[in-house]
C-alpha cells in the first residue's frame, strides 16, 4: 500500500504521562518516530482521585479541591507538553482522562484507534529497576495495539 | 532530531515473529532505516543425549548451527525481496543477553520484537526474552503481539 510505504502503518501514536521522567524520555523518542513517520501524537495522562475523604481532616470540598488543583496542573503540562511537539511541526493533541491508570491507557489506545502505543517503563510509581513498571507492563500485555517502551536513562 | 537509523530485529523463525517483522519492515521503509536480522541459537544442551559420545555432541552442534544458519540466510533473502537495506547477525547464547548485545554493538535506535500472545490464560504473561529485554535494553522496544492485534 502507498500510504503504509510512507507513514509504515502508523498514523497515530498515543503517548500515555505522568509527567515523570521516564514519561519524558518516551514523549522525546514519541515526536522522533512521529516526526519520521508524520503522524499524529496523542498524549494522554489519567487522573487517579486516591478517596482523601475517606478518613482524616479532609472534607469532601476541600478533597473536590485538591482533585481540581490536580486536574488544573495537568491539563497546564499537557499543553506545554503538546507544545513542545508542535514547535517541531508534528501534529498534537492531549486527552485527560480519571480513572486507573492501565484501563485507561488501553480504553484511549482503542478510542483514538492508536496504531502504536510509546511508554516509559518507569513512571512516578517505579520504585525497582529489577521490575519493569506496573503499568508499562500491563499495558504491553492489554494493548490492542503494539507497544513501544521506554526505558529511562541509567 | 535525530533519525532511526538501524532497527533490530530478533527472529526465533517462529510464527510470533512474523508480525514483528511484518512491523519492521514496514518501520524500516518509512524511516528509510536499515534493518539487522539477528537469530541467537542456545546451543543444544549436552544432556539430552546422556551417555552419548562426546562426538555426537559435536556433531549435533555443527548440524544445528548449520540449519540455523541457513534459515537465517533464507530470511534475510526473504526481507531482502521486501526492498529494504537488511543485514543479518548471528549468534549463540541466551536469547535475551545477546539481543541486548547485538542492539549495543549494531547501535539499534529501535529494536522490534514478537512476544508469544497467546490467547487465554498465558495472554497475561509476555514471554520471559521479550521481558528482559524491554527492562534492560537502552533504545526503545517495540513488542508485537503474535495474535489477537
Amino acid at each position: 500500500m502507498a500510504a503504509d510505504e510512507v507513514t509504515g502503518g502508523v498514523t497515530r501514536l498515543l503517548v500515555p504521562t505522568d509527567f515523570s521522567a521516564g514519561a519524558e524520555r518516551a514523549w522525546a523518542e514519541a515526536r522522533r518516530l512521529a516526526a519520521q513517520l508524520g503522524a499524529e501524537l496523542v498524549l494522554v495522562h489519567v487522573l487517579v482521585e486516591t478517596p482523601l475523604y475517606s478518613e482524616g481532616p479532609f472534607t469532601m470540598k476541600q478533597a473536590r479541591g485538591v482533585f481540581d488543583a490536580a486536574r488544573a496542573w495537568a491539563v497546564k503540562a499537557l499543553g506545554e507538553w503538546t507544545a513542545t511537539a508542535a514547535a517541531a511541526g508534528i501534529s498534537a493533541r492531549w486527552v485527560l482522562r480519571t480513572g486507573v491508570p492501565y484501563k485507561e491507557i488501553v480504553g484511549a489506545a482503542a478510542r483514538e484507534r492508536a496504531d502504536l502505543i510509546v511508554i516509559g517503563t518507569h513512571g512516578r510509581g517505579g520504585l525497582d529497576r529489577a521490575l519493569l513498571g506496573s503499568v508499562a507492563d500491563r499495558v504491553i500485555r492489554l494493548a490492542p495495539c503494539p507497544v513501544v517502551t521506554v526505558r529511562d536513562t541509567e | 532530531m535525530a533519525t532511526f537509523r538501524r532497527i533490530l530485529h530478533p527472529t526465533d523463525f517462529s510464527r510470533a515473529s512474523a508480525p514483528a517483522l511484518r512491523r519492521a519492515v514496514a518501520l524500516a521503509k518509512a524511516c528509510r532505516a536499515q534493518i539487522v536480522l539477528l537469530h541467537v541459537m542456545t546451543p543444544p544442551s549436552p544432556f539430552i543425549g546422556e551417555g552419548a559420545p562426546p562426538s555426537s555432541y559435536a556433531d549435533l552442534l555443527i548440524l544445528a548451527r548449520r540449519s540455523a544458519k541457513r534459515r537465517l540466510a533464507a530470511a534475510l533473502a526473504r526481507a531482502r525481496r521486501e526492498r529494504v537495506r537488511v543485514q543479518a547477525i548471528f549468534a549463540e547464547g541466551l536469547p535475551a543477553d545477546e539481543i541486548l548485545r547485538a542492539a549495543r554493538r549494531a547501535r539499534a535506535d529501535l529494536i522490534v520484537m514478537g512476544t508469544h500472545g497467546r490467547t487465554g490464560v498465558s495472554r497475561v504473561f509476555l514471554g520471559s526474552v521479550a521481558e528482559r529485554v524491554v527492562r534492560e535494553s537502552r533504545c526503545p522496544v517495540l513488542t508485537v503481539r503474535a495474535r489477537g492485534r
